[in-house]
Parts: structure tokens; C-alpha cells; sequence
């Protein structure tokens, strides 16, 4: 059986990163880009292509361009070959539509990842990720009460969409496999993938009249996760289910009916108390430690992670997570596989350097019949 | 193996016909099984008669409390549309034959244990195979099936500083800052139904002949999101500095207060938008300035934006300035969403009926839309023990042994026997502090308006 076809014509992080979840699973990814290549290679403002060694691996990179009259039969021909496109605002802008690609071939699944999707009245709509963020529920949730929402650094909700465009794609190749129903239009909006995600918000408001706000991480029904100082850092205080773990964990057991550490809605009314509680123990215990007391008891603490604290966590080595990248000379561990299966092979192969496949792929293309002549 | 074909028929999913046991409960594992649900494949949740889903109190219908509160939990109806439900002790013998009969007839079991659990009650993943070579088995766990720390409790809240994400979040000079939200869970379960997906169309084209376990770590699926910051500290030695709502690159960037406590996020990403947003707000003066200089008068630019918001609705603010290709967007609450023209236009929301609490407004976790299908439930989240009988039933057990299921307490619902009554939230109290911004009449059945162009609903 040959192998699973991705086309990957969109660059940035929404559609590379669902094509790279393609790759983990051993997908033939063939990675389309502009002859400046994909601009994570050199991305605005930062000196290095470390954006895109996260993202790019075990992908075949073949550059074309699009605007030319070569460009478009190459890139024709690779559609015929594809079982999947992604698809994203680079063929928008080429004027490729979802029709042109469907009518180079009817088989294929047309992945189109968009900031709001292919229609609407926001279709046209400019968005970064903070954009994306704020109208999608989530800024407003983020923050302190009475100032400012706050957003997430970097490229979250396109990450997200990347994901959930992956899973969309495998639905509509799971139809075609088993009810011959050929290609199809899916749609992945990163909007509607961070409105989605947005923990209660619409539901809390439909439930109860009550409007979900910024409460400097706390959710209304309880504390699930204070960030409380410690010895050498944070760590996120989460009770779990069990709150008298806490009076045996901070060695109090007289506390073991305190209704501060055993009632929820009690603790979140009175938070400062309830740390102050919490506090010799915490300012008295590292990170590591806490971690260690609370994994003995099973208490779902978390620790606040630093950079270099996640390249020498030791779960995340005795798992082998990251994958060394040599990112033009130099060597770095990066993120490996957001999931693994009992038949993955150890390690993905790295991300290409620009063009490096463009021979080998149109080569091998070049006898590719499209669909519509074999018909 | 051999794939058959089936006709594509009106109506038909590209689940129709796949069973899957879950055993997942809270949020992630129950969305993947929503979004396979909703996909057309058939779930039967497992439940504990003594702990079921603890999801099933969160948000009363109402912020009302009642003695069958585990029926009116909004937080586990919206994660469990579209599936049945069956209680099982699978610390008795009879729970463990019933569900190994589930496991002989399913194509997929999804769990979210710590992973120890599933060991203990004797249903590891070779057990299970053992019963049915073909399946395929999802694990998700905080931080993953194998490794010293596999053991560790976890939550979606405790996992987004554990993967690097709190540290790096912030107001300029301030703490660390969490999301208010489970972050991790949504994500992990859309990406495990993906996983599933993928494991199924391997299974269904003969990619793959075999069964298939698949080990999702909760805090793995969500740290490629600070890949950027984990090379940018081994190449240059640099850490993420809070910032705040700037752009580490484009500038200006930032959060400005409009109207009526409105809020909109602007970004402004090279000099041409500049200019032309210069123009929009009566600052032409500053118009030819570079990214560079802007970056470095960034203070003095906010407060001019800011003064151009703070008077206008922040819809008006979005619109006008979208219309000259000004990346902006309204910071949006949940209220709003419900009334977002995108999102109604794109059938994110939708109506299901419910038992107990009545029609009540869901909206789609999945952020994709399909040609051929439309990702609504139309079946009501299942009642606690509501397909057990009927479950057992189709596993081929008689009346008598059913009736044996409940004697032995094997199924049925304990805690309708404790007396307790639903949690609700004290909401005037948490209006006062912050934690919800508005509190309106419930909506019930009814189905809010869309919001017209140019102002706040």
C-alpha cells in the first residue's frame, strides 16, 4: 500500500502544522512553496528557522511558483496525485478556488484552512492570533478583573486549527475509504476552533444568565489551578477531588475537616486565607518537591515550567519527546509527536531544507496522468 | 484485509457503524467521543454506579439545585451529546464480563485513567486485544503511558504551566498568568479524535492490519505551541519575556478599551497599515513612521489609539477599521458569541432537546464544517444509567442476569441514595468579584437574535 498523499500549499503555522500531524503518521507530505520559501524560514523580526524545524518534519519541500503559467500545471498535476490539499490563504490569493481544485481532481479532499473559513460575513476579515483570541472568547477569559484581557503569546489558535483541520481531513478520507464517496470541501475555521475551545463560555451563559470573565485563572466553580509562589518558582495549586489531601500534604492533619481545603465553593470565596494556609509549606518546598508530595498523595498540582526546565524534565526524556533539529548549524531539541502509537518508529526525519525535493517529486510526477484524462 | 465499499446513502456518516466504549470522563477524552459521535459512530459511556462523571454536577441548568442534579449538569451535557450511557463496577467480575463483551463487538475503547488504573482493573491494552485483535485503544493521560511521572494525577488546568505555556503568559513586568479555561482539554480531544479518525481510516483502506494504542499525554499534544520559545532559547540563549498583549515582531499591538467596557484587540503589521490606520484614527502626522520607531514610541502610539477607541462601540471600531484590512477584533464573551453574525452564519450553534432540562443553545467543539455532513447532534447527553438495561440486552444477557447487574450493584446509581442536592454557584457574589461580568435571566429554550453590523448586541 502506498502511502497517504498530503499536499501542503499553505505556509505559515494553521496548515503546516496540520500537514506535520500527517507526517507523524507517516504520510508522503510534499510541502508546495513560494520560491522565497515558506516565511517561517525567516520569520519577521527573529533570526533563525526555528519556527519552522517545529513544524516541518518528515515533509518532502518542492518550490513552485504558483503565479506562473509552469507553476499552476505543476501544481495541477501534484493535485491529481493527492488524496488530501491543504489549502489556505496562499491560493486565495492565487485565485485558485475550491472548484479549480476539485475539478483537477474529484478525489481529492480539499482541506481549506482559514482565519474564518471560505464564506461569511467575516470571510474577508484580517486576523492575527490575538484577533482570533479575542473574538473567539477567549482573551475575554484570560486576565485579571478590572483590567485589560489578556492574550496568549505566539501562534496558539493557529495550532489549534491546525489540529482540528488534521481531524476533520481524517474524517472525510475515513467517508471516501469506506463509502467511495470522493473528494469533498472541509472547512476548518481557526475562529470557530478557539470559539469551540473556550472552556463554558456559551454554555455557562445558556445555562445560567451568567457571562464567564477573566478571574485571574480561577473558573467560577472553583480553584483549579491558583498560581502560588514556592520556593524557586510557581507552582499551579489544584485540590482535585480530594481536598483533605491537602491538609496531610502542607502536614496538617488537624486540618483534615478544615471546610477551606475541603469545600470548593467555601475555598474560592476565601482564597487568601486558603493560600496563606498553603504558604509555609510552599515557600519552604521547590517546585520538584511539591511535585513529588503531590504525585505521593495524587494531588493534580502542577508546576509553573520554564524553557529550560521542559529540556530537562525527566518524563519528557525517559519518553524520548524531543527530536534534535540542526537549524542551520546549529543543534537544538525541539517538540516531537503530540501523540504516539505502538507503531511509530523512534524519531521523524527533519524538515527539509527549501527546494530540496523539487527535482525528485515533479520527476516522478511528471507521467501522472490527471484524474479527468484517466477517466 | 479487504475494504468494502458501502452506497453512500442520504444520511449516512463516516461512522455509521462503528462502535466505540468509552470509558473517558471530565473533558477531553468526552469531547473526542462527542466529535466521533457527532461523526456517526455509536458511543456507549461507561460509568461507575458510585463515581460517575463528576462533570455531571458542574453548571446546573438554572444555577438551579435539585435532588437529581446528575441529570442537569450543562458542563457534562454539552461534552456528552449524541451518546448512550450504561453504568458498570468494573471492580466486580460481572462488570468485567459485560464490558469485555462491549470490547468483543467494539472497534475503539478510549479511557482517561491515570494510567496505572486500567492495569488494576485487569484491562491493559493486550488484555483487550486478546478479546478483539483488531482494536483500537486511546489512552490519554496528563503526561503520557510509559515514564518515571506517568503516575501523576492530572488536569487540563494544571497541564497548560506544565507545558511551558503560564510562564510565558502575562501582563508586561507581572506574574505568570493561566487561562481561566481547562486549556489543554479541548485540544487534546479534538486532536484524539483525529488520532482515532486516522487509526480508522488505516484500518478501513488496510493500511494497517492489527490493533493500534495510541498513548495521547495531554501535555505533549499542546508543547509544540512553545516550539518557537524552546529554539529561540537554545540558539540564542534568550527566554520569553512576558509582553503583555504585544507582538514580539509587529508593532503596534495591544488590547484598547472602547465603549461600554468593550474591548478590541489591533495589530498593526507593516508600515502601509500603519499609515492607513494613521489615517483612520487623525494621526497622519505619525503616519511614516517604521516599525522600528513604532516600536520604540509604542506608548505614545497606544495612548492615541486608545483615545480613538474609548468613544466608540468596539463592533464599530472592528468593522470600520476590517474595511481598510486592519487586522481588529472585538473581544468577545460568551453572550456575544451566541449572537456572532460569522458564527450563526456558519451553523456553529444548534438546538438539542433534553429530557430534563428541556431545548437547550450547543455549539460545535470542532472548528470544521463539511460539504457532505453537518457535525450536529441531534440525541440529548444521556441520563446517568439511561441505556443500561438496553445495553445489556443487546449483549445477549436475559432479563434474570440483568436483573442480577442491579441486585449485585454492578450497575445502577448510588448516589441517587446519598440525598445530596446540586451544587450552584453563588453568581452575585462572583459578579462582585470579576469571575462572571453579567448576569442575565437564563435562556432557556429561547435562541438569542444575531447581531446586526455596527453595534454591541
Amino acid at each position: 500500500m502506498p502511502p497517504l498523499r498530503i499536499l501542503e500549499t499553505a505556509c505559515g503555522v494553521m496548515g503546516p502544522f496540520s500537514g506535520s500531524l500527517f507526517a507523524d503518521r507517516d504520510a508522503d507530505v510534499v510541502k508546495l512553496e513560494p520560491p522565497e520559501g515558506d516565511w517561517t524560514r525567516n520569520p519577521p523580526g527573529s533570526t533563525h528557522a526555528g519556527l519552522f524545524h517545529c513544524i516541518n518534519r518528515g515533509k518532502r519541500s518542492v518550490v513552485i511558483d504558483v503565479a506562473s503559467r509552469e507553476g499552476r500545471a505543476q501544481l495541477q498535476s501534484l493535485v491529481a496525485w493527492a488524496d488530501v490539499v491543504i489549502a489556505g490563504s496562499e491560493l486565495v490569493a492565487a485565485e485558485i478556488t475550491d472548484d479549480t481544485l476539485s475539478s483537477w481532481n474529484a478525489d481529492v479532499i480539499r482541506s481549506w484552512i482559514l482565519p474564518f473559513g471560505l464564506s461569511g460575513p467575516y470571510a474577508n476579515y484580517q486576523a492575527e492570533s490575538i484577533q482570533l483570541l479575542a473574538l473567539g472568547g477567549m482573551m475575554h477569559m484570560t486576565g485579571d478583573p478590572g483590567r485589560e484581557p489578556l492574550q496568549l503569546p505566539g501562534y496558539h489558535p493557529e495550532y489549534i486549527a491546525g489540529i482540528h483541520a488534521f481531524t476533520a481531513a481524517s474524517a472525510a478520507l475515513v467517508a471516501r475509504a469506506r463509502f467511495a464517496t470522493g473528494g469533498q470541501r472541509v472547512e476548518t475555521s481557526a475562529y470557530e476552533a478557539i470559539a469551540g475551545s473556550a472552556e463554558m463560555a456559551v454554555t455557562m451563559y445558556v445555562a445560567t444568565g451568567a457571562v464567564r470573565s477573566r478571574f485571574q485563572g480561577r473558573q467560577p466553580w472553583g480553584i483549579q489551578g491558583e498560581i502560588v509562589p514556592c520556593a524557586d518558582g510557581y507552582v499551579a495549586v489544584h485540590p482535585g477531588a480530594k481536598g483533605e489531601l491537602l491538609a496531610i500534604l502542607i502536614g496538617r492533619p488537624d486540618l483534615l475537616e478544615e471546610p477551606l481545603l475541603l469545600e470548593p465553593q467555601y475555598r474560592l470565596k476565601h482564597i487568601p486565607e486558603f493560600v496563606a494556609l498553603l504558604g509555609p509549606y510552599l515557600s519552604s518546598h521547590t517546585r520538584a518537591e511539591v511535585m513529588h508530595d503531590c504525585e505521593e498523595l495524587g494531588l493534580p498540582f502542577g508546576a509553573v515550567l520554564e524553557i529550560p526546565d521542559l529540556l530537562e524534565d525527566e518524563q519528557l526524556e525517559a519518553r524520548k519527546f524531543f527530536e534534535l533539529a540542526d537549524i542551520d548549524g546549529t543543534e537544538a531539541f525541539l517538540p516531537g509527536r503530540t501523540y504516539r502509537t505502538s507503531n511509530d518508529v523512534d524519531q521523524r526525519p527533519p524538515a527539509p531544507s527549501l527546494g530540496e525535493h523539487t527535482e525528485e517529486v515533479l520527476a516522478a510526477n511528471s507521467g501522472t496522468k490527471r484524474v479527468e484524462e484517466s477517466m | 484485509m479487504a475494504v468494502e465499499k458501502f452506497q453512500f446513502e442520504v444520511g449516512s456518516l463516516p461512522l455509521s457503524g462503528v462502535r466505540i466504549v468509552d470509558l473517558s470522563w471530565a473533558y477531553a477524552g468526552p469531547s473526542a467521543t462527542r466529535t466521533l459521535a457527532e461523526l456517526g459512530a455509536s458511543v456507549i459511556k461507561i460509568e461507575s454506579p458510585r463515581r460517575p462523571d463528576g462533570a455531571r454536577a458542574l453548571i446546573q441548568d438554572r444555577n438551579e439545585s435539585h435532588p437529581d442534579y446528575w441529570n442537569r449538569g450543562l458542563y457534562f451535557a454539552e461534552k456528552n451529546l449524541g451518546k448512550r450511557a450504561m453504568t458498570l463496577d468494573l471492580t466486580k467480575s460481572l462488570g468485567i464480563d459485560a464490558f469485555l463483551r462491549l470490547i468483543r463487538m467494539a472497534d475503539v475503547v478510549i479511557e482517561s485513567f491515570t494510567p496505572r488504573v486500567m492495569e488494576n482493573f485487569g484491562l491493559g491494552f493486550e488484555r483487550l486485544v486478546g478479546e478483539q485483535p483488531h482494536l483500537i485503544m486511546a489512552s490519554l493521560s496528563g503526561y503520557g503511558e510509559t515514564g518515571p511521572r506517568r503516575n501523576r494525577p492530572a488536569y487540563g488546568s494544571a497541564l497548560e504551566p506544565e507545558a511551558g505555556i503560564t510562564f510565558g503568559t502575562g501582563y508586561l513586568g507581572g506574574p505568570p498568568v493561566k487561562t481561566g479555561l481547562a486549556y489543554t482539554d479541548p485540544i487534546s480531544g479534538v486532536l484524539a479524535a483525529g488520532a482515532i479518525l486516522h487509526a480508522l481510516y488505516e484500518k478501513f483502506t488496510g493500511l494497517r492490519d492489527g490493533p493500534l494504542f495510541i498513548d495521547l499525554a495531554e501535555r505533549e499534544a499542546v508543547l509544540p505551541f512553545v516550539g518557537e520559545a524552546l529554539a529561540e532559547y537554545q540558539i540564542e540563549g534568550k527566554l520569553p519575556n512576558r509582553i503583555g498583549n504585544r507582538h514580539r515582531m509587529f508593532a503596534p499591538q495591544g488590547c484598547y478599551e472602547c465603549l461600554d467596557d468593550g474591548w478590541v484587540a489591533i495589530t498593526v503589521r507593516d508600515d502601509d497599515e500603519w499609515r492607513i490606520l494613521a489615517q483612520a484614527i487623525g494621526i497622519d502626522g505619525l503616519g511614516l513612521m517604521e516599525m522600528e520607531e513604532r516600536r520604540e514610541r509604542v506608548d505614545e502610539i497606544d495612548s492615541h489609539i486608545a483615545e480613538y477607541c474609548v468613544t466608540r462601540d468596539r463592533f464599530e471600531v472592528m468593522e470600520s477599521l476590517q474595511e481598510l484590512g486592519i487586522p481588529v477584533g472585538a473581544v468577545q464573551d460568551g453572550r456575544d458569541l451566541l449572537s456572532d453574525p460569522q458564527l450563526n452564519a456558519r451553523s456553529f450553534f444548534y438546538s438539542v432537546d433534553h429530557p430534563v432540562t428541556g431545548e437547550r443553545r450547543y455549539h460545535r467543539f470542532i472548528g470544521s464544517s463539511f460539504e457532505e455532513w453537518s457535525m450536529q447532534s441531534t440525541k440529548h447527553a444521556p441520563l446517568l444509567d439511561e441505556h443500561t438495561d438496553q445495553i445489556l440486552a443487546e449483549l445477549g444477557y436475559s432479563v434474570s442476569e440483568i436483573e442480577e447487574f442491579r441486585f449485585t450493584g454492578v450497575s445502577g446509581n448510588e448516589i441517587a441514595s446519598l440525598g445530596r442536592s446540586g451544587p450552584t454557584l453563588d453568581l452575585e457574589w462572583l459578579l462582585e468579584q470579576g469571575g462572571v461580568s453579567a448576569v442575565d435571566e437564563p435562556l432557556g429554550s429561547r435562541i438569542p437574535s444575531v447581531r446586526q453590523s455596527g453595534s454591541s448586541p
